[in-house]
């Protein structure tokens, strides 16, 4: 799995490219834990170009949602498609995290944006 | 129809075994719910398979078998590792945020949502699931109605 990492004003982009599974957690991982560590309250996920993704995926995402909520921080995902989609709306995790179209619909969504497909 | 799979037990035999198994379902005229289905429950078996019964268990072998016929398409993960260890849900330590070995329990209650039946064989280490291709596939097992992940409380 291929991961970028840009900051957008007070927020930190990172977008995903391949496989997000079991196998290529560690990558994700080392990478929000960086981000958390520099003290990021907003992250946005792009989903885009993902194109698998399994249980373990499911569970980092949602560790990683709890992460910023402590710290009362945000997440979004942006634009899964396809089999990616199917897998989050399998496991409700929209009713958690919201969902946007676009980096731009993420990045202009209020801290308090209610969980939802946007 | 039947096909045996020897899976390399790595990450990329996981992965080389999924795509084995698109290609072998391709000429079923399956949907396209159904091909989901399958292919994301077996790979989170063959998960479960390589941590724990290669990685934790010190087994060194897996073996996916795909039988389908026009009633049902039914598939088993085993591995011959020391033992068989499922994170259930409610039963785990672990909980969705674990970091460590990666067991939720979240993979098992999706199988459940989208297979027929699920079944657990212990003495063979291995797990069985079954996917009805008729119009009430789903005759057991059915779907927990609470979400799986539900927002936290405020």
């Amino acid at each position: 799995m291929q991961i970028d990492t840009s900051t957008k004003g007070d927020a930190v982009l990172v977008t995903l490219a391949g496989r997000f599974e079991f196998g290529t957690r560690q990558d994700y991982k080392q990478v929000i834990a960086q981000i958390v560590q520099d003290g990021y309250l907003r992250l946005v996920l792009d989903l885009e170009q993902v194109t698998f993704l399994d249980s373990s995926a499911l569970g980092l995402l949602l560790l990683t949602d709890q992460k910023f909520k402590l710290k009362q921080g945000t997440v979004g995902l942006v634009n899964p498609t396809g089999y990616v989609r199917q897998v989050l709306e399998l496991a409700n995790l929209p009713r958690v995290i919201p969902v946007y179209d676009s980096v731009e619909d993420a990045l202009q969504a209020s801290p308090s944006q209610e969980p939802g497909l946007c | 129809m039947q096909c045996v799979v020897r899976v390399a037990p790595t990450d990329a035999g996981v992965s080389e075994a999924r795509v084995a198994l698109l290609e072998w379902l391709h000429p079923l005229a399956l949907t396209g719910s159904q091909r989901f289905a399958l292919e994301f429950s077996t790979h989170e078996a063959l998960v479960n398979a390589l941590v724990h019964g290669i990685r934790e268990g010190g087994g060194s072998s897996i073996t996916l078998t795909v039988h389908a016929d026009d009633e049902r398409v039914r598939i088993a993960v085993k591995d011959d590792g020391v033992g068989f260890r499922w994170a259930l849900p409610g039963l785990a330590a672990e909980s969705p945020a674990d970091e460590g070995s990666g067991s939720t329990g979240l993979g098992y209650e999706l199988m459940r949502r989208l297979m027929t039946r699920v079944w657990f064989t212990t003495f063979q280490n291995g797990i069985i699931m079954e996917l009805h291709r008729g119009r009430n596939r789903r005759c057991s097992s059915p779907a927990p109605v609470y979400p799986i992940l539900s927002a936290p409380s405020a």
